[in-house]
This record gives C-alpha cells, structure tokens and sequence, in this order.
C-alpha cells in the first residue's frame, strides 16, 4: 500500500534520513522503533508532506505521493496523527472529530465514523462538548486518533502516541488500537521510542538508528534482538 | 586611521557632491540637494536601530518631529540659535529615544512594530492640540548668520553634507565596535546574543538613543531651511515612511543604502510632487509605497545588497569547487578518517570535590503540564554530566531554567553558592555560565572569528583582548583553519565547534550543552566528544543533555535520568544504563518484564 | 444622562464591532497585521458614497454590494501580493502592508482629493424619542446592520465548511493542513472576507461620519484596540471590545470634549501596548 524507497531528508544542511525504504502492506500494521533523533518523525513529515526530500521515491498505491500537493494527500486516504498531538485546543472534542472529517471521504462516512470512534473511545462521548485543550494528555490522544479516524483514511499514520504520557495510559492507547485494527482492518503504521509495546501491537518492525534501518522483520524475532537495545543504551 | 581609510569612500562621495552643489544655481535644486542629504540622514538614523538590530520602527518621525519643533519653538520662545538648538535637539532625540525605548524593548513583533507606529500619530494630536499647526521660523535680518539662515542656499547643502559625513563617520565607528558586533549579533539571533553575554536590552537602548538623537538633530536641521513645521509634515506617515523606504531601498544594515536610497528616491519624489503634486496630492506617498512594495516583494535586503551580491556571484563563477561540493568532500573525508580519531584518551572519572552548581528542588509548570518537579541534583568541579531521558521527559525545559531563558516556580539554582534564579542569560553568562543551543544559532553572515568574537566581550575590556580570548577558544575547539570562512557555509560538525568556541570565548566555568552531538555522523560524534573531554581535562566543568544514550556513555562521568518531570536516577553510566527502571523509561514497561 | 451616554457609546460600540471583525480575523488567521484595513473601510465608505451621489441608493442597501465589489479585488491582492510573504517573518509582512497601504491611501487621495464628504441622508431618518434617551434613528440603523454582518461573519465560521477550515487554520496551520485544508487558499479566502467586511463597514459609516483618506488611519488605531480589547481572533471578542471602546468613548467625549474623543482611541492603544507587553497570547521570549 504505501512503498518508500531510497529516501534521503533533513533540515537545511543536515540530512536526518538516510536512503531508507520502508514498506507497508494493505492490512498491515507496522511499527518503526528506534531512539530519539533516529528520523521517524522526519519520515512522518515527508510522507504527509511537511518536509521535502532530497531524494527517494514515496508511493500510495502506486501513486506517486511526493507529486501531490500536502494538503490533497489526507484527501487520499492517508490520516496523520502527528507527534504531540496538535489538537485545536479550543474547539471542543466533537468539533475536533468534525474537522478530521474535513477530507471527501470522512464527510461521506461523518455519520457511520463518528459511531464506531465514540463505541472505540467512549471517553470521547462523555466528553463531547468540552474544549480538547482541557483535556488530560491521554484524553488529547485519543481526541487525536479519532480526529484521524474521521477522515475515513485507508491508512493511518501515529507518531509517538505515548509520548509524555503514563506507563499505564500508553498501555491502554496500544491496547485500543489493537483492537482499533482488528475490527476495522485498517492499515496502521505507527512509530514510537517505547520499543516493547511498539513491536507487540504490529506485525511487522523496523529499527532505525541515526536516519537507517538496522533491523527489520517479524516483530516476534525483532522482540528477541538484543541489538535493541544496544541501540537505545549504547551499551 | 583604519577608521580614516574607511571613510575615504564618504569624503569621496561629499567632495563631488560639493562639487556638483557648486554648478547648481536654481535655488528649487539647491533645496532638493540638501533635502536628499537630509533624508539621507533620517535613513542612516533608522538604519542605526532597524537595519542593525532588525526591529523596524516604523515611527521615526518621533524624534525627527520632536527635533524639528524643538528647534523652532527654542527660537521662537527664547531667541536661541539653531546653532545651538539643533545639537540640544539630538539631546531632545536621545531622551524621547530613551523614554520611548524602555516601555517599548519588551514588546515583540506586532506590538513592538505597532506601537512605534503610534507614537508620531499621538503626538502629531497632541501638537495640534497644543496650538502649534504651523510654527514659522522668525527671520533674522540683523544678524542672520547666527541663526542659519543665508542669502546662499548651497550653504545649508555643505552644512548637511557635514552632517551627512559625521553620521556616516559615527556609523562607522559603531560598525567597527563592540557596539555593532552586539547590534549584529541581535539582529541575527537574539537568544544566542543573550547567551554569548551581551545585555541586549542595554545595547538596544543605546543604539534607539542614538538614532532618536541623529533624527532629533537632522529633524532640527530640516526645520531650518524650511523654515516652517506643520505637525503633519515632520510627525505624519510620510516623514515615517521616507526614514523607512531610503533605508530599505538602499540597503539595510550598511552605511551606503540610506544614501544610496535618497539619492534615488527624494528627487524622483520631489520631481513628481513638483510636476504633478497640485494635480496629483498623493503622488509622493505612492512612489514610496511602490518602493517598499518592490523592495519587499523582489529584494527585502535592498539594492546595494542586491547589486553586491551579483556582483559576487559573477566574479566567483568559473572557481573550479563549488562551495558546497567542497563541503560534501570535507564531510566526507572526516567520516572516512573516524575511526582514527575516536582513540579517546582514557579518562578518569570525577565523582568527587568541590560542587560548582547545586540544583535544588527545581519545578517549573505550563498550564496544568507538570514539565520539571522537584529535580535536584549537583555537579563537581571538572566533571562532565550528562542528563538524559526520553522525548518528553523535561530535558529542555530544566537547561532553560538552568541558563535563564525559563524562570522556576520553586527551586533554587546555586552557581558556587550564589542563588541564580531570576537572573538574566546575559548575567548569567558573565557570572560564568556559557552555553549552546540544541538548533544552532549562528550569526550566519558573520565569519567564524566574528562569531566567537562576540562571545568574548563579556569577559574582554578592551577589543584586542576580545581578538585574543576568541583566537584561544577557536584553538580550543580546534578551528584553527577556518577562522575566515562565513558561518553560513560550515558544515554541521563545524557549526557545532563553533558554538563551543563562542560560548567558551568567555572563559565560562560551567559550560551547558544542548544536545551538541546531534546530527552529526558517527565519525564527526567522536572528534567532538574528544574536544569536550579536552575541554574538561583543562579544567572546564560541563553539563551535557541528550537523548541518545549511545555516545554518552562514553562521554560522561555520571548521568542524571529524567523522566516525566522527575530526577528517575542518578549515577555512574554502567549502573544507569543496566537499571531496569531506565530501561522502562526508555524501552517500554513490557521490555523490562520480558528481559529479566 | 448616564443613560444617554451609554446608549450612545453602545451605538457606536455595535460599528465599531465590524469595523474590526476583519482586522482580528486576517490577523488570527494570516498571522499579518493588515495595516490596509483602515483604507479598505474608508474606501468602501467612498463606495457608498458615489452610490448615493449617482443613483441614490441608500449606504445601507449598497453595503453588502460594495463588500462583494470589495471581494475579488482583495483576493487578488492576496493571492500576488501578500502571499508571496505571508510565512515570512512579522515585519516583513508588516512592511508590506505598510506600503500597500501608503499606494492605497495616496491612490485615493489623489482620486478622491483630501476634503471631507459626507452622505446626507434625504430625507433624514430622524430621532427616535424614548423618554430619558434619544436615539439617532441613521445610527441605530447602522449599528444594527454592522451587528447583523458580524452574526453573518459568525454563522459562516462556525456553520460552513469554508468558515471551519478558516478557524483551523487559525489555530494551527500544520494540523490544518493534516485534515486536507489547502492552507493558501484559505488565507486567500480569509483575506477576501476581512476586506469585504471592511468595505460593507464602511459603507455603514458614510452617512454618519466625514469619509475622507485622512480617517483611514484611525480606523486601523481603533480596530486594533478593539482587538486587544476584547481578544484576538474571535468574533464574539470583537463584539465586546467595539462595546467597551464605544462606551469609552462616549465617556472620554463627555470629559475632554467631543472634537477628542477620536485621540482617546490612541492614547488607549499606546496605554494598552505598554501595560500588556507578552501581547495578548502571553507569549513571550525569545522567539
């Protein structure tokens, strides 16, 4: 579904990704783990089209995606839930979830989306008319993802959805989209630092260090891998 | 005498404009010479404060109105002198500089811009309110010399062509000053201003009153040879407006642009106005909005900037390396050369003596968001510290309360026993504090000696000794070779050395380090951590944040693990990086359970 | 007395709410201080007043067709001018709306000339007598239709899938962007609006104030202490900051005397920027 290859990014002068490729299978959910300043949230960027890369190809089903302008490509059916979350703070979570469904897609399917995301994240319901920006950080993520869902996408995109949050709320946001997928069958990627429930939520993993891939497979053998956290500890 | 020689071009300049003043009869263009000098003038006024430090007032025609009426109504009132008159109206100038400046400086953006914009408008009210729609300059006919007013007009030419020459002189001087150096340095990164030291409030001030005094003066000079003020000519938008556009049009931050601007501008103007001006009453203010309007939208740094930079590339084309091929060689290279350079000397750790910075029960909150609680940990003399967590766990914002930038809600910062909270980054800096910055803020127009430069003033009195501290912080970081290059054109790993030169130009005692391996390739991270361990072995004390473990664990003597808000551990890198709890923090809850 | 003092500082109040509707909105969205605003307004008010000169139509009924008139041509200006800065840093975007605005405003003074034009209601709509106050019956026809355009202005933003894009951009362009909305052409969209109500403003001000190029830069001092008044970006701000600015007013006319009360708007706004200097936001610091 959504197929990178030989790319290269960065900031100015100093590239952060280095000729990495990346896959993603329809129906797969896939999880890149890696430290901080490994890249993932600059491949994010790229792929929702935030940063221009020097150079790789990114395709979506098919479809050369660095061709479409950033803000047609949510329009496609990819949904990014960006890092930190980024919700309008002052709108209230229902107006928040309205706004995801800004795309084609998600104002065609308003009426079934908004059901099964208030079914998936209750706390949504009972929260409806309160501005996002009072919310609890855990609440702001889940506001967060069901503003994705909204959009009807065929693929979603998360960055760091536990970031600054509890042990336990992470937990919980990784255990919701399991199930999330597993009723929707929706294609997921998903990156994060917290390697352990990272690779357990996915299929499929990849390790990036300093903007590479330095391992990748099965999530159940990566599991096994102690080069993680090598690559997380230094020693 | 380096100053003498960078004035020949302006004594140049005035000698033929003297000249051309002497071929020129017609007392209508003996008027529009002196005023082209005079708006000249009024630009390298604005130019002082905006081109150099880069806020834009769009209100000087403040102190150019306050001198212009103070000139006349002195001789009105008290039959005093313009001759004595116009300097006490650069007194006047420099005073309104100083009253406007002090409210005004801590405003930003917008509202700085705004505000400046609402002072001339205010006051033109308040002149008309007092009475003074239009003051006449009474004639002298006894003595008419003694109040500047002559039979011959080209007089009041040569008299603003000294002006012109003066202005430009004291430019110069402030170019070539620790004065200029800090306006630049604001200009260009006002935080890594603060942090190299420079009061940049202070220096703001400074650079507003004298500029509010230049435009104090010449606006008293312009009242002379007009010979009348109306509240609208010398406080309205237009006058605002002139200062503004010769200045941008010319070329922002150099001498020459004011001059070049109003060479071009005033008498295309004033032709227009003259021509076209009872048909046509707005014709003036359309000429200039349509040059800021050009300006802005085709060349924002203006024209002598424009035409120097063609003028460079033309002569630079046909160099065989292109900049930036060279840089990807350099680059290269040091990455091939890595491995040789990662030989670390072994390093004794320092776990004890005396303790430089005591951090004590540090919080700080945003919003109902907890970012640092209660943290507090201490640092030795002459060790190397690492503090580390995941993303989100407070790393930056404790380094923002640490070096200024941030003030605690509770908690105390003891630098050798004295509580630094509440202090400014600059003071900071002078009590020994230096720092970097996570993106790197180089004063990108400035050389690499320039750069380091500026970090030196807060220790050096004199400018030699600035030259001397930065040359021996550059030697430090070993930047020998590249003193010259433009700090634009380094590469990430210079950049980086860099910055350790200029927050080490002031002789810091403890020096703060803002996630300085990042970005940087494998090769490039071990050249920089044996400069840091160098710089501890002289005797440096550091402090270092990152969020990858990897390097830092060669790098420092101990660590200090942050996550959500709190000090998790402390202690030697081994027991830190086997702690289960870190590898939580780190790995994930579920990592932890599976591994053990 | 008192009564009559704040109705007339209410009426006034009520317009002032549209004159700056526009000015928040393109500042809150755009993130640009549009120093235009103030000649958008008084060129709008020339607008209803060459309508009323030529073909009698009342400014009330030209309005909304001088806002439409108003709408291609901002979005133009927009779309060629202003968005080849709009990411640029503040004073550029300053600087550039400070020289439109100079073209802008000589371009009328030298077509329309300094000299102060009134539209003179034929007949006169006389007073309205309500006991202890008296209202202008001219103003408070104005006052309601300026309410009316800022409640039209409301209920597209808040029921329209234009106006949601526009609040989202406002709040933060990069997840805007996220949910698909063309970032550019929503400034665009934005900008066209504000001037557009500008203008329509304008045409509300003609038969009750001199319209002349002169006005145009207390029109922009007032729309911006509006804004701070009540609070950037928000309609329902700009409704309480046009209140409180008119009741101030018509207080400050009381005690310094009527021909003043115009530099009482200046004196707050100089007063306002010094006691508030995070700016409203309360953002403060070094970038």
């Amino acid at each position: 579904m959504l197929r990178i290859s030989g790319l290269s990014a960065g900031y100015s002068r100093i590239p952060v990704l280095n000729d990495l490729s990346v896959e993603v299978g329809e129906g797969q959910f896939v999880s890149i783990v890696g430290p901080n300043g490994a890249g993932k949230s600059t491949l994010f960027k790229t792929i929702s089209g935030t940063v221009t890369p020097m150079a790789g190809s990114v395709t979506f089903e098919g479809r050369d995606l660095l061709s479409v302008a950033p803000d047609r490509r949510p329009h496609l059916g990819i949904a990014h839930v960006p890092e930190g979350r980024q919700v309008f703070a002052s709108l209230s979570v229902m107006e928040n979830l309205q706004m995801g469904a800004y795309t084609e897609a998600g104002r065609r399917d308003w009426k079934d989306n908004l059901d099964r995301i208030l079914t998936w994240l209750p706390v949504l319901a009972e929260r409806r008319n309160q501005p996002a920006g009072t919310l609890s950080g855990g609440e702001q993520q889940m506001v967060a993802i069901g503003r994705g869902l909204a959009s009807s996408p065929k693929l979603l995109m998360l960055d760091e959805p536990s970031m600054g949050l509890a042990p336990a709320i992470a937990d919980f946001i990784f255990d919701k989209l399991i199930e999330i997928r597993r009723q929707s069958k929706l294609t997921i990627l998903l990156v994060e630092q917290r390697v352990a429930e990272a690779l357990d939520s996915a299929d499929h993993g990849y390790v990036l260090e300093a903007g590479r891939v330095v391992l990748e497979g099965n999530t159940r053998t990566l599991r096994a891998d102690d080069r993680i956290r090598q690559a997380y500890l230094g020693m | 005498m380096a100053l003498l020689r960078s004035l020949a071009p302006a004594l140049a300049f005035a000698a033929v404009y003297f000249a051309a003043s002497l071929a020129v009869t017609n007392s209508y263009y003996q008027l529009m010479m002196t005023l082209v000098l005079v708006w000249a003038v009024m630009g390298l006024s604005w130019n002082m404060i905006s081109g150099y430090t880069g806020l834009v007032s769009f209100g000087h025609a403040a102190f150019f109105g306050l001198g212009a009426y103070f000139t006349v109504l002195a001789h009105v009132f008290f039959g005093i002198s313009p001759w004595i008159a116009i300097p006490l109206a650069g007194v006047v100038g420099a005073a309104a500089g100083l009253v406007v400046g002090i409210p005004t400086f801590r405003l930003r953006g917008h509202y700085f811009a705004l505000s400046m914009l609402a002072y001339p408008l205010a006051l033109l009210y308040v002149f008309e309110w007092l009475g003074f729609q239009e003051v006449s300059v009474p004639m002298e006919r006894t003595s008419p010399v003694a109040y500047m007013q002559f039979q011959d007009h080209r007089v009041h030419t040569w008299l603003a062509l000294a002006i012109l020459v003066g202005v430009i002189a004291v430019t110069r001087m402030v170019e070539r000053s620790r004065f200029g150096m800090a306006l630049i340095a604001i200009k260009q990164n006002e935080a890594a201003a603060e942090a190299a030291g420079i009061d940049t409030l202070a220096w703001k001030l400074r650079a507003m009153m004298l500029s509010a005094a230049i435009a104090g003066a010449i606006g008293g000079f312009y009242a002379v040879v007009l010979l009348v003020v109306t509240p609208v000519a010398v406080f309205g938008m237009l006058a605002s407006a002139q200062a503004l556009t010769v200045a941008m049009f010319g070329g922002v931050g150099t001498v020459w642009g004011p001059v070049i601007g109003a060479l071009i501008l005033i008498p295309t103007s004033e032709t227009l106005h003259a021509e076209l001006g009872a048909r046509l009453p707005g014709i003036q203010g359309v000429i200039y909005g349509l040059a800021i309007v050009a300006v802005v939208l085709l060349a924002p740094e203006g024209v002598y900037w424009k035409v120097r930079d063609k003028l460079r590339q033309r002569r630079s084309r046909g160099e065989a390396v292109r900049p930036a091929d060279a840089q990807a060689a350099t680059a290269a290279a040091a990455d091939a050369a890595a491995p040789a350079a990662v030989a670390e000397l072994p390093r004794r750790r320092v776990t004890h003596g005396r303790t430089l910075l005591d951090v004590r029960n540090l919080s700080k909150s945003f919003g109902g968001l907890k970012a640092v609680q209660n943290v507090s940990f201490s640092v030795i003399e002459g060790q190397i510290l690492g503090i580390i967590g995941p993303n989100g766990a407070g790393k930056t914002t404790l380094f923002n309360l640490l070096n200024g930038f941030l003030k605690p809600d509770a908690g105390e910062v003891l630098l050798d026993g004295t509580d630094m909270v509440g202090r400014k980054p600059h003071d900071l800096c002078a009590a020994g504090m230096g720092r970097t910055f996570q993106v790197m803020r180089p004063f990108a127009r400035m050389t690499v000696a320039e750069n380091v430069i500026v970090g030196a003033y807060v220790k050096a009195k004199t400018e030699d000794e600035a030259r001397a501290l930065a040359a021996q912080a550059i030697a430090r970081v070993g930047l020998e070779a590249h003193v010259d290059r433009v700090a634009g054109g380094l590469t990430t790993k210079e950049l980086r050395l860099m910055e350790l030169a200029r927050a080490l130009a002031g002789q810091p005692r403890l020096l703060l380090l803002d996630e300085t391996l990042a970005g940087l390739g494998r090769g490039e991270v071990g050249d920089v951590i044996a400069v840091v361990r160098r710089l501890a072995a002289e005797g440096t004390t550091i402090v270092i944040i990152e969020h990858t473990m990897h390097a830092m664990v060669r790098l420092v003597d101990s660590f200090v693990v942050l996550d959500h808000g709190k000090v998790l551990l402390d202690g030697a890198p081994e027991e830190v990086t086997r702690d289960p709890l870190v590898i939580e923090a780190y790995l994930g809850s579920k990592w932890s359970n599976a591994h053990a | 007395m008192i009564a009559q003092i704040l109705a007339n500082g209410l009426l006034l109040g009520g317009l002032y709410a549209a004159i700056a509707a526009g000015f928040s909105l393109v500042w809150g969205v755009l993130n640009i201080i549009n120093l235009l605003h103030g000649s958008f307004i008084v060129l709008g008010a020339y607008g209803a007043f060459f309508l009323h000169t030529a073909a009698g139509v009342s400014p009330f009924a030209a309005a909304p067709a001088v806002g439409a008139l108003m709408f291609p041509l901002a979005y133009a200006l927009q779309t060629m001018v202003i968005n080849r800065v709009v990411d640029r840093p503040v004073l550029i975007t300053l600087t550039l709306t400070f020289g439109l605005n100079l073209i802008l405003n000589n371009l009328m003074l030298l077509a329309f000339k300094a000299d102060y034009r009134k539209v003179v209601l034929d007949p006169p709509l006389g007073i309205l007598d309500l006991g202890a106050i008296v209202l202008p019956v001219d103003r408070l026809v104005a006052t309601a239709c300026s309410l009316l355009l800022v409640l039209a202005l409301w209920s597209l933003l808040r029921l329209t899938r234009i106006g949601r894009a526009i609040v989202a951009v406002r709040m933060d362009r990069d997840a805007a962007a996220l949910m698909g909305i063309d970032v550019r052409a929503t400034y665009a969209l934005t900008f066209a609006l504000a001037a557009s109500l500008a203008a329509a403003a304008g045409c509300l001000l003609a038969p009750l104030f001199p319209i002349s190029p002169v006005a145009s830069a207390t029109y922009l001092g007032k729309a911006f202490v509006i804004c701070v008044l009540g609070g950037l970006g928000s309609v329902p701000g700009v409704v309480v900051g046009g209140f409180a600015l008119g009741v101030m007013e018509s207080l400050g006319a009381l005690s310094l005397g009527p021909e003043h009360a115009g530099t009482l708007a200046f004196l707050l706004l100089l007063l306002l920027l010094l006691v508030r200097p995070s700016g409203l936001l309360g953002r403060r610091g070094f970038d």
